[in-house]
């Protein structure tokens, strides 16, 4: 049997600034060490695609399904990569949980390109590369803010923001940091959750933007921890942004329970990741980080262990 | 690269030969101190790389010369505490080096980590299961491992193996690209990646995850051929020479006890590399002893041969070495003596090393060939020197033997002994 073309791609986690990030304020975001991977192998009815882990299996024929948005991404990263020949099969797999902000549709959309580049004897990488994952993600989400699948394809971690132009600038890290990542399901869309802030906001402006001003701060300070690999510190900080986001009203009962059993378990610190209502939240883990998965466990949560910045 | 040849280095002192590393490697003070043995490995430092630590341990460390591979020059940092190792490399490399050096390659960084899997009542049909499920399989494996598909490597292919009595198991290869690290870490993740779909997907129980030494999907090659004129030396041809070489090589084909030997100095010379670039020696070992039983034997790794004039020798076996990862970013020695041997690809390093494994071999069947030839000769210079002396045919074997022993052939001395004989 020959060799098949295959592609990877980890997922994400926010560290600091998210919220705040719509108001002007920096954001780091850093790449996880487990994620996404695709392989292509030859399918004469193709092309096909198939994610076992999220029960989907996708013809691109198949008309007025739940996975349209699916397969028109597949479509759209079938283009970018300049698939000719589509009698292929793509199997994507991992353990990355669709859907609670660990940027599973951008590792879709790079760890995919990824293997039809080389399925197709042309490697997407750097700018082409961001390009073709751009255009997936905006079918998947119509304006997706790119910084999901600009650290998933640069890998390592970087620094977010948004102003008259999207920045993404590299944030050197001394060494990967170890740390786990929990979940439990969204109660609320992205959209749902950053328009709520924005009710808040506007009732209470001069209030909420000391609260952005203080997230702006943390971040700061976090990325000194960063360079320096003080753990101890990260984790103080990551405890420190999740009590403000705490403020900012985008926590649920699952993201303060989690925090806390991480917390309680002996991670460094622990804050909610993402837009929040649910969803992800990371903890920073020196030590133990055994011990802190299975506390989430037995709380009922699921939870892996995983190292963040890694890769380029 | 740098010239490889650094004529009379043996000759200098330590800060002529520091002095020497600075101008062509430019090494900087701080690199320089890192090879001195009380500015290495720190006791802190060690103590993050092995349980109870107590301290370090130096090994000297030289410079195997004068090694042209594929045309171009390394200078090959080798720690070992065994004398006339880098010597031999040195020697050996300088004779090639004239004509056309030493050809080299090396295959894809390709590992092979495994997957037992037991308590299975159909074997067949859960190996059919597996190989059903490849892209799967693989998806799942480079999902643990997103970094390395972004440099390029990454799961490739699978294989299922089926093991019947005495001990009836299916065992899983992942076969995974790890470009240019050993890949050892990886590849365990890897294995404890797919672990819980295999059991899914056979109804088994898996037992050990875990990466094979015999790293025969990558293997590498070197050869060299040298005029036999070439080898000729003080007292012996060239032609000599070879068909000594060769008749040591046919020794180490044939017995099983000689050629535990002489692969083990074919090791000298890829151990001291592998441990100078911060390489697991001990899985090059494993690697190297179990593909020369490959066939069911313990033989050679190495094979020599005369044809049109000239000596010939290639060398295969598996060389699972890295260039990035390992214990390279810990020890400051190690990063000092990577910068010397200039190489980043893993691929590149494992062709060098197994030139440098060749060339060892070749310098200790030279001298073991050599050194028989020089007492053949010895022995029948003894005899005509007893002749002379005047001793009867029933006393020559006797004299000459007690004069090889002394180590003085000289007319003189026969006479001493034979008045020693002479009742």
């Amino acid at each position: 049997m020959s060799r098949a073309a295959t592609g990877a791609a980890p997922g994400k986690v926010i560290l600091f600034g998210e919220h705040a990030v719509v108001y002007g304020r920096p954001a780091v975001a850093a790449s996880l060490a487990t994620g996404l991977g695709a392989t292509v192998t030859p399918f004469p009815g193709g092309p096909e695609l198939e994610v076992p882990g999220w029960d989907l299996h996708v013809r691109l024929d198949q008309k007025g399904s739940r996975f349209d948005a699916i397969a028109r991404g597949f479509a759209t990263a079938l283009d970018a990569a300049g698939v000719q020949d589509r009698a292929l099969k793509v199997t994507v797999d991992g353990e990355l949980p669709p859907g609670v902000g660990l940027g599973s549709s951008a590792a879709f959309a790079v760890a995919v390109l990824r293997a039809l580049g080389e399925w197709n004897h042309a490697p997407l990488t750097g700018e082409p590369l961001l390009a073709a994952a751009h255009a997936v993600e905006t079918v998947f989400h119509g304006t997706p803010s790119g910084l999901d699948h600009t650290v998933i394809a640069t890998g390592g971690c970087l620094r977010f923001e948004r102003g008259a132009q999207t920045t993404f600038t590299p944030v050197p890290l001394a060494r990967p940091v170890p740390a786990v990542v929990a979940w439990a399901p969204r109660k609320g869309s992205t959209r749902q959750a950053v328009a709520g802030l924005r009710v808040r906001h506007e009732a209470l402006p001069a209030h909420f933007d000391r609260v952005f001003d203080a997230i702006g701060a943390v971040t700061e300070a976090g990325l000194q921890a960063l360079a320096s690999g003080d753990f101890d510190r990260l984790g103080q900080l990551f405890d420190l942004n999740h009590g403000l986001l705490n403020a900012c009203g985008v926590s649920n009962v699952d993201n303060e329970r989690m925090v806390a059993v991480a917390r309680e378990a002996g991670a460094a610190g622990a804050k909610l990741t993402g837009a929040g209502l649910g969803g992800a939240v990371v903890a920073v883990t020196p030590l133990g980080a055994d011990r802190v998965v299975e506390a989430l466990q037995r709380a009922g949560y699921k939870a892996f262990q995983t190292r963040l910045g890694t890769g380029r | 690269m740098s010239d490889s040849r650094i004529p009379g280095f043996y000759t200098l002192g330590r800060a002529a030969r520091h002095a020497e590393l600075k101008a062509r490697f430019a090494l900087t003070d701080d690199e320089l101190a890192a090879l001195d043995g009380a500015h290495g490995l720190d006791f802190a430092r060690a103590d993050k790389m092995v349980e109870n630590c107590i301290g370090v341990l130096g090994v000297p460390v030289g410079l195997g010369l004068n090694l042209t591979v594929n045309g171009q020059d390394y200078t090959v940092p080798m720690a070992v505490e065994e004398p006339s190792i880098i010597a031999a490399v040195s020697h050996i490399a300088k004779l090639v080096r004239p004509h056309g050096g030493f050809t080299a390659d090396a295959d894809d960084g390709l590992m092979i980590t495994q997957v037992q899997v037991c308590d299975l009542p159909d074997l067949q049909r859960a190996a059919q299961a597996l190989r059903d499920a490849r892209p799967h399989l693989l998806a799942r494996a480079n999902a643990t491992q997103p970094n390395m598909a972004a440099r390029g490597g990454g799961a490739v292919d699978i294989e299922v193996r089926i093991f019947e009595a005495p001990h009836p198991m299916l065992v899983l290869h992942l076969l995974v690209d790890c470009v240019d690290a050993m890949g050892a870490n990886a590849v365990n993740s890897m294995a404890e990646g797919v672990a819980p779909l295999v059991e899914d997907l056979t109804g088994g129980r898996v037992y050990l995850r875990i990466l094979s030494n015999l790293a025969d999907r990558r293997l590498a090659r070197a050869s060299f051929r040298v005029p036999e004129k070439a080898l000729a030396g003080k007292g012996y041809t060239g032609a000599e020479v070879a068909e000594g070489m060769v008749q040591a090589w046919r020794f180490a084909d044939v017995d099983p006890y000689r050629a535990a030997t002489h692969n083990k100095g074919i090791m000298n010379g890829i151990d001291a590399v592998a441990v100078a670039t911060g390489n697991d020696w001990r899985g090059v070992e494993a690697g190297a002893h179990a593909y020369a039983a490959r066939d069911g034997r313990y033989t050679s790794l190495t094979r020599f041969w005369r044809a049109e004039g000239h000596l010939h020798g290639r060398i295969e076996l598996p060389m699972a070495v890295g260039t990035v990862g390992g214990s390279t970013k810990v020890h400051p020695t190690i990063r000092v003596l990577r910068k010397i041997l200039g190489i980043e690809r893993a691929t590149e390093l494992a062709a060098v090393m197994a030139a440098v494994g060749l060339a060892q071999n070749a310098g200790a069947i030279k001298a073991l060939a050599t050194e028989g030839i020089q007492r053949g000769h010895m022995t029948l210079h003894a005899r005509q020197v007893a002749l002379a002396a005047g001793a009867e045919e029933h006393q020559v074997d006797e004299v000459a033997r007690r004069l090889v022993q002394a180590g003085e052939i000289r007319e003189a001395a026969a006479r001493a002994v034979l008045a020693e004989l002479e009742p």
